[in-house]
């Protein structure tokens, strides 16, 4: 044997799969259950009662177990497959595979200990044991003694008590008689007693530190998800003021929640305080590049605000990273629209009916941009699908209605345009698409167009 | 004619073990899915989409891996398909583990499917593009059968005896 290296080892201690999945499953209780402190807080706004309230965080709990579950048992089984285990022989131990060959002779002191803190943190029926070997490092003035530690969790207990039998039969000559014990050399205990007074320290601070960093994370976590889903709860019942000012929280609470910039501006949108919608919804870009709904959102207020071409890249940028993304083709048709390009309007609109063929939204604007291009029989065969589909809202049964009119003007056929103009007028009198339409029908009807059309802009620059 | 046992054996356990906890979990992720979301409207319950698509325009040698993928992606919606997800690959690794006691031929014929499993449905959670999917399959396989050659290696050393606490001195 070299110096420093295990010859063939006689033994390997591996972990047991049963062992390592109970701790798995006690520490999946402790964790899913801090887990859901924070989260149960944060659903409190969206809960209508308390039994659904309930019903919500033990699904929470659940979900947390078993993803801590398969997580923790994952990274534990992979990590005992890898580091193999605990090698022994007459001459020595290595704790792991890549770990440092550890002569017998070297052994100042082993140690074995329960951690009752541990066990109850991880609701472990057993307790759990420490075991440390103290082993004397160089030599003459550089000598110092380090600790090597197992913990009983990864071994069956007759494993772990087999292998403190063995390590101080062949270090110190002797067999303890139970698993709680300290066996040091007579020369050593000073040195020991130090180095496991320092362990001691590092262990408590450690604790309290761990103990410190995960009451402020939880605290922390559920103000935010409380705040958000505040917000939400404000912003589906329209109180957009309200929703604005949680989410403001829950933006200084984590200024890195895209999802909370992002609702900051959807809320302030819809406030009509462009200027602050547009910087949050930069703000939400700037800690998610590839935040989609932001992409949309923003891309929405430039083209409002007739700025078509930023509006156009951002549009295809959400297009490239959420390709099923129909909000986004629909905003990128509007623009087409807008810009003159009706082929291109009608290609992206064919993409949105191809992947929901019932979007009656769609298949009006299809109408429109066939209609605005003059292929009026491809328009009129879109019609005729397009009027056998349910409406979802109300706005898009009125919206087919608008276009349907339009189609009828441009077929030349007043009577149909006027009736489908009378269905709308007593919801949409005033709206600025209908008095064209009305316009036109009444310059061909000889009617006074005039007074149609100036009413139309007088309205328009109200709005 | 052991290990011709042995490896039929095997694959049918890695056949029933995988279509009975893909069902299982399945089922099992659905439940959780409905007490988390217990009492939600349905248009803020949300279901990923983008794990499901990609298999379109998949032809020749491609098109049964594609058209398979599709019919699990269509039959596993939503929560369940992360839960049939896990339960495949469990049943996979276990089947793997089960087969420890056989002969290393027969093991070796084992982890071939029991890693394409594993490592094509781990690839199916970022997506379901054949191609991504046959080489996490392949890697998969390779990974499964390098295991079973190095537990092998490791399974030449003895356990540890069972020692006694005993409190003697030992001369």
């Amino acid at each position: 044997m070299t110096a420093g290296q295990l010859s063939e080892p006689d033994y390997l201690l591996q972990g047991t799969t049963a062992s390592l999945l109970k701790l798995s499953a006690c520490s999946a209780c402790t964790i899913a259950t801090l887990l859901c402190v924070p989260d149960g807080i944060g659903i409190l706004p969206d809960a209508p009662s308390v039994i659904v309230w309930c019903i919500r965080v033990f699904g929470l709990w659940l979900s947390a177990w078993v993803l801590w579950f398969i997580g923790f048992s994952a990274l534990v089984l992979g990590a005992g497959s890898i580091t193999r285990g605990i090698e022994l022989n007459g001459d020595g131990c290595k704790l792991w595979r890549w770990g440092k060959f550890i002569p017998w002779d070297c052994v100042q002191a082993i140690v074995s200990e329960p951690q009752p803190l541990f066990s109850r943190a991880f609701c472990l029926r057993t307790p759990v044991y420490k075991l440390t070997l103290y082993c004397r490092r160089g030599t003459g003035k550089r000598a110092r003694i380090e600790a090597e530690n197992v913990a009983s969790i990864q071994l069956s207990r007759s494993q772990y008590e087999s292998l403190l039998a063995y390590a101080a039969q062949h270090s110190l000559e002797l067999i303890p008689h139970s698993a709680e014990v300290a066996l040091v050399h007579r020369q050593a205990v000073r040195q020991v007693k130090r180095s496991y007074e320092q362990a001691q320290r590092l262990k408590v601070g450690l604790t309290c530190l761990i103990v410190l960093s995960l009451s402020f994370y939880m605290v922390r976590k559920a103000s935010l998800n409380y705040n958000y889903n505040e917000g939400m709860r404000e912003f589906r019942l329209e109180h957009y003021r309200a929703a604005a000012r949680s989410f403001e929280q829950a933006a200084k609470i984590d200024p890195t929640f895209a999802s909370a910039w992002d609702s900051l501006a959807r809320s302030e949108y819809r406030l009509g305080d462009g200027a602050s919608a547009e910087k949050h919804w930069r703000k939400a870009l700037s800690m998610k590049p590839d935040f989609v709904e932001s992409k949309i959102g923003l891309a929405n207020l430039l083209a409002k605000s007739g700025k078509l071409d930023d509006a156009d890249r951002l549009l295809r940028n959400a297009i490239r990273l959420s390709p099923t993304n129909l909000a986004a083709y629909m905003n990128l048709a509007d623009i087409h629209t807008r810009k003159g390009d009706l082929d291109s309007a009608g290609k992206t609109l064919q993409v949105v009916i191809k992947h929901d063929p019932d979007n009656l939204r769609a298949r009006a604007s299809l109408i429109r941009a066939l209609t605005q291009q003059g292929k009026l029989q491809q328009a009129k065969v879109e019609c005729e699908q397009a009027t056998k589909l349910k409406p979802r809202l109300q706005s898009d049964a009125d919206f087919l209605l608008l276009v349907q009119a339009e189609l009828a003007l441009a077929n030349g056929d007043k009577q149909m345009a006027e009736r489908f103009v009378c269905n709308l007028l007593p919801r949409f009198k005033n709206d600025p698409a209908l008095i064209a339409v009305q316009a036109k029908i009444a310059s061909s009807t000889d009617a006074d167009a005039t007074v149609v059309v100036n009413k139309g802009e007088d309205k328009h620059a109200n709005n | 004619m052991q290990t011709t046992k042995e490896v039929l054996v095997g694959l049918l356990r890695l056949i029933i073990s995988v279509v009975t906890a893909s069902f299982a979990c399945g089922a099992l992720f659905t439940g959780i899915n409905f007490l988390r979301s217990y009492g939600l409207p349905d248009e803020l319950i949300t279901v990923a989409s983008a794990p499901l698509v990609a298999t379109h325009g998949a032809a020749g040698i491609w098109q049964p891996l594609a058209e398979g993928i599709s019919w699990y992606n269509t039959n596993n919606p939503g929560y369940g398909r992360f839960g049939s997800g896990f339960g495949i690959m469990a049943a996979a690794l276990w089947s793997l583990s089960a087969s420890s006691p056989y002969r290393l031929p027969a093991r070796v014929v084992i982890a071939v499917p029991a890693g394409m499993l594993l490592g094509g449905r781990a690839v199916m959670m970022m997506t379901s593009d054949v191609v991504p999917v046959s080489a996490g399959a392949l890697l998969g396989a390779a990974v499964a059968v390098a295991h079973v050659f190095y537990c092998a290696r490791a399974s030449r050393f003895q356990p540890l005896p069972r020692l006694y606490l005993s409190g003697q001195v030992v001369e």
